[in-house]
């Protein structure tokens, strides 16, 4: 191992502090308010948990240069056992981003990590939707400065694409992402409350200040 | 979090050592004799950081309504001003649907602008969906989502938004609990409650709910219609697809309710509440939160009935429901309405998605739905529950006695001021009314001193009115008027009352009917029977008769006494045909109620069976009073100004049952039976008996609808209208007379008396 556990002290979400008859969600209760933290995997629950926070949250594994290694370094320190230098195929499908549940687990926690990096990404989102829109249509009178416009605009939506995913550019993910960002809405009118109370997501969309 | 862990957790805060733990449940039905006392558990308060005014000294923890963001208040008016000079918008509806686009649309482009705007929206959902915890006087209180929202975006009349109340914070807890528990009490094996130390009780989980809504018997002007009204808005505007219905007590009420109140305070509501509708700005018929081309359009919608009939919500499916002013319901049978509304917000299969709110006070008790009220009423005590964890209504009664939550006496936290007001709350009362000594009343003395007033001036009626719009308990929110000046109204009323809330299986309804025609009598228990009686007679006692020369005489007629009066077939009183009355009583009994023995202890002088009731043949009128005769084996004192029942007695061959006044002179019977109401004696006589009995045994008087009909005659020329009245005072008469001793003597006799008697046979 090359790293100490208190290397990860000024984590978010220490999990590595967790003293080890404890779970993450008991550590961090307020994180059971997000349905992806409520899903079960069986015994690998919080396993899974301490792999996506410690690999998608910033710390200190950042500063290594391979996204593999870092992968690796998450899982081994999240308690995934190795044999003959590979781990469980399962977990293998885990770190390849090939399970949908844990890619919306890695959502929640890129969006509550860099929920700046997320707000942004929407805006660049349709600013570029927009400019791309003003060339189809024929509408832009400067013809070469809307197209520089949406060049730069994709530079910056893949940047802020990487950031938010911690630097992991895996499409399952990438595309995990959009439907997570397509889903977003205000979130403040009637009519969305109604359909979060009707699907029962209401604590998603709205939590409960209280506890 | 509770106050030892805020003290480890803020040491810096001296002004914590101020604060006291949150109440761990709110009371409610508290201190009445007719309720039991519910706890409606609260969650345990978050941290107190998180509580709003946490860190303020406890006396400056007040209620603070929600800051309206100055920023959000400009966009609002920039959006505004946009639609306004928008030409293409062509009416105010076009321009209220532009105002929603374009504010959203405004939001939506511009999120990283308006974040603040945003998050603070988000918190308002959250409140409102979730409730609020704030301090106030050092104490944590939980507001209901409900109330929350009430407070700070419920518009009413003439008032504005209204201000925190103690008695409101409870009243919305009572709906949300009725709303949501799946609790039922537990019973022990002999089906006894069962109490925890807190004198709470244990409960189980019936697994879904098991209210259909609440029953909210109130006062005047608590303000409960409008909140009822909030509470309709609040479920209809953030659900898909349901329906909310507002019914009154006539085919007016409901438009005055969703016009006056409704629609008042959803005008005055911030765009974020308000879902999308066609644009229309004052509706008038029903609110309709849906617009065909907004694909998410709630398709939801609040009406109100143009009728108090039952049909009008028949087969409709309603999320919610609101009953204004059940008790004074006009040309509709509440119980018939309610098992209908109930149907609309259950499935067969007994699963409850509806919420119904009935509220009223019972200015009017003497109509019928004022009585079917009351008994909707007493179908819902909380903790009578069948096998399937409900009250036989399914609604839940909610009561707060009338100083809770007086206007003008409540105090700067809300609180009710029903004692003697401190300075410190005469500050922030607006109603400060003193004594002669200067002294400041609370709630309750104010509202004793108007009945004291009301007392010094014998105005009974006003007094029965007062208690019914300003109940201090369940009972007296159902107090019969005060006619007369006659009688011990207190005991007319409180017996009354007594009655009406406590089951006595000694009361039955019945029919008596002939087993033997002309020799046997039996009681058949039947809730539509024309009798009510108190007593019924052992098997070797009752239809005790003897045969004297063909003639039936009662064999002891010296233990009750009947009497009877008949009515008129073309005899009508203000279009309700009268009826005929009948009653028999139990005279004194001697043996078992010696003079020593104490008047309230007493078993007999008191009414054993009473009758009213108008069958379609006078015939059947007097076979029902001589079958009453013979069962008790009572002598008939009947009214005579219809001599019908005297002759139907004599045809049968039971002239012997009859009763004749005695000259006191000679001893000699008078030539008929019965008596008659002329003449200027027989009324006060009768008016002195009856007054006496009521003052001496009214309080052991079983008979609810011959009290009734004591309250409610106002003067002795009224006797003709009060059947049961006359007949019960026939007994009294009765009594008086010792005709009983001589048939007693005669019965005794061993030989054949018919030559002696042959006159009367």
């Amino acid at each position: 191992m090359k790293f100490n556990k208190s290397d990860f002290d000024n984590m978010s979400y220490p999990v590595l502090s967790i003293p080890e008859d404890k779970t993450v969600l008991d550590r961090f209760p307020g994180l059971k308010i997000y349905r992806e933290f409520q899903q079960d995997f069986a015994r690998d629950t919080d396993k899974i948990h301490k792999y996506v926070i410690l690999m998608y949250t910033s710390n200190i594994l950042q500063s290594l240069q391979s996204l593999e290694e870092r992968k690796i370094e998450a899982a081994k320190l999240a308690g995934f056992k190795m044999s003959h230098s590979r781990f469980d195929d399962k977990v293998e499908e885990i770190l390849a981003c090939r399970v949908p549940e844990i890619n919306s687990l890695i959502i929640r926690v890129c969006c509550l990590e860099r929920n700046e990096d997320l707000a942004e990404l929407l805006i660049y989102e349709e600013s570029y939707y927009r400019e791309l829109k003003k060339l189809l249509d024929g509408e832009s009178d400067k013809v070469k400065e809307t197209r520089n416009n949406v060049r730069q605009f994709k530079e910056d939506i893949k940047e802020l694409r990487k950031s938010l995913l911690n630097q992991d550019e895996n499409k399952d993910l990438i595309s995990k992402l959009y439907d997570y960002v397509e889903g977003i809405q205000l979130g403040i009118s009637p009519e969305e409350i109604a359909l979060a109370k009707k699907s029962n997501t209401i604590e998603d969309l709205i939590p409960n200040p209280s506890v | 979090m509770f106050k030892a862990q805020a003290l480890e957790k803020y040491k810096d805060k001296i002004v914590v050592q101020e604060y006291v733990d949150a109440d761990d449940g709110v009371w409610i039905n508290i201190n009445d004799s007719d309720l039991h006392a519910i706890k409606i558990p609260i969650p345990e308060p978050p941290d107190w950081e998180k509580i709003d005014g946490f860190g303020l000294k406890a006396k400056d923890q007040k209620f603070q309504r929600e800051s309206y963001p100055a920023k959000l208040k400009m966009l609002e008016a920039d959006v505004h001003d946009v639609v306004v000079r928008d030409r293409s918008l062509k009416n105010d509806m076009a321009r209220n649907r532009a105002f929603f686009d374009k504010i959203y649309d405004e939001l939506y482009k511009q999120k990283i602008k308006y974040r603040d705007i945003i998050t603070w929206i988000k918190k308002q959902w959250a409140y409102r969906l979730y409730g609020k915890w704030i301090f106030v006087n050092g104490k944590p209180v939980y507001l209901d989502g409900w109330h929350w929202f009430y407070l700070n975006y419920w518009h009413l009349e003439e008032v504005g938004l209204p201000d925190y109340w103690d008695r409101d914070m409870k009243w919305f807890h009572a709906q949300r609990y009725a709303f949501t528990t799946t609790l039922a009490p537990q019973t022990d094996k002999d089906g006894n409650l069962m109490y925890l130390p807190d004198n709470s009780l244990l409960m189980f989980d019936v697994g879904q709910r098991v209210f259909f809504g609440t029953n909210n018997i109130k006062g005047r002007r608590v303000g409960d219609t409008s909140k009822t009204q909030d509470i309709m808005y609040e479920i209809i505007s953030s659900e898909i697809e349901v329906k909310g219905g507002i019914q009154g007590d006539d085919d007016d009420t409901g438009r005055k309710v969703f016009q006056e109140k409704l629609i008042l305070a959803y005008r005055k509501m911030p765009f974020f509440f308000v879902p999308r509708t066609n644009g229309e700005i004052n509706p008038a018929t029903h609110l309709s939160f849906d617009l065909p081309y907004y694909k998410d359009s709630l398709q939801s919608a609040i009406d109100y009935a143009t009728t108090s009939k039952r049909n009008y919500y028949d087969s409709k499916k309603l999320r919610v429901y609101e009953g204004t002013e059940v008790g004074k319901t006009l040309r509709e049978d509440v119980h018939r309405r309610h098992a209908v509304v109930r149907r609309c917000c259950g499935s067969s299969g007994g699963r409850i998605f509806g919420f119904m709110m009935y509220d009223s006070t019972v200015d009017q008790i003497e109509l019928i739905s004022g009585r079917q009220f009351l008994e909707l009423t007493k179908a819902s005590h909380w903790e009578q529950r069948n096998a399937n964890g409900m009250t036989s209504s399914g609604l839940m009664n909610v009561f707060f006695p009338s100083w809770e939550g007086a206007e003008g006496f409540i105090g700067p936290y809300g609180e009710s001021v029903i004692e003697d007001p401190t300075e410190e709350q005469l500050k922030s009362m607006y109603n400060i009314r003193r004594n002669k000594n200067g002294k400041p009343l609370g709630a309750k003395e104010f509202f004793e001193n108007e009945r004291r007033d009301l007392i010094e001036k014998g105005d009974l009626e006003g007094l029965a009115e007062h208690k019914r719009l300003h109940p201090f308990n369940l009972r007296e929110a159902f107090t019969p008027p005060a006619k007369n000046t006659f009688f011990n109204m207190q005991i007319l009323e409180e017996t009354i009352a007594y009655l009406d809330f406590n089951e006595d299986k000694e009361i039955r309804r019945g029919n008596y009917i002939w087993k033997v025609y002309l020799r046997e009598v039996e009681f058949i228990d039947d809730q539509e029977g024309r009798w009510l009686v108190s007593k019924q007679l052992p098997k070797d006692k009752g239809n005790k008769m003897v045969n004297i020369g063909g003639v039936m005489w009662p064999e002891f007629p010296d233990t009750y006494v009947a009497s009877a009066d008949c009515y008129r077939l073309e005899k009508t009183d203000g279009g309700i045909m009268s009826k005929g009355g009948g009653a028999v009583r139990w005279k004194h009994d001697p043996v078992l109620d010696p003079p020593t023995k104490e008047l309230g202890e007493y078993v007999s002088e008191r009414l054993v069976c009473t009758y009213s009731n108008r069958p379609a043949t006078l015939d059947e009128y007097c076979d029902d009073m001589l079958k009453m005769c013979v069962y008790w084996g009572s002598l008939m004192y009947p009214e005579m100004n219809i001599d019908l029942v005297a002759k139907y007695f004599i045809d049968k061959g039971f002239k012997g049952y009859l009763m004749y006044d005695t000259d006191p002179a000679t001893g000699r019977k008078k030539e008929n039976p019965g008596f008659h109401m002329v003449g200027p004696n027989i009324k006060p006589k009768m008016f002195g008996l009856i007054a006496d009995d009521i003052q001496k045994h009214g309080r052991r008087c079983k008979h609810r609808d011959y009290f009734m009909e004591c309250a409610s005659i106002r003067n002795m020329d009224e006797t003709t209208k009060y059947d049961l009245f006359t007949a019960v005072g026939g007994t009294l008469l009765a009594e008086q007379s010792h005709y009983s001793e001589m048939v007693n003597r005669i019965n005794s006799m061993t030989i054949d008396v018919s030559g002696f008697w042959g006159e009367y046979a």
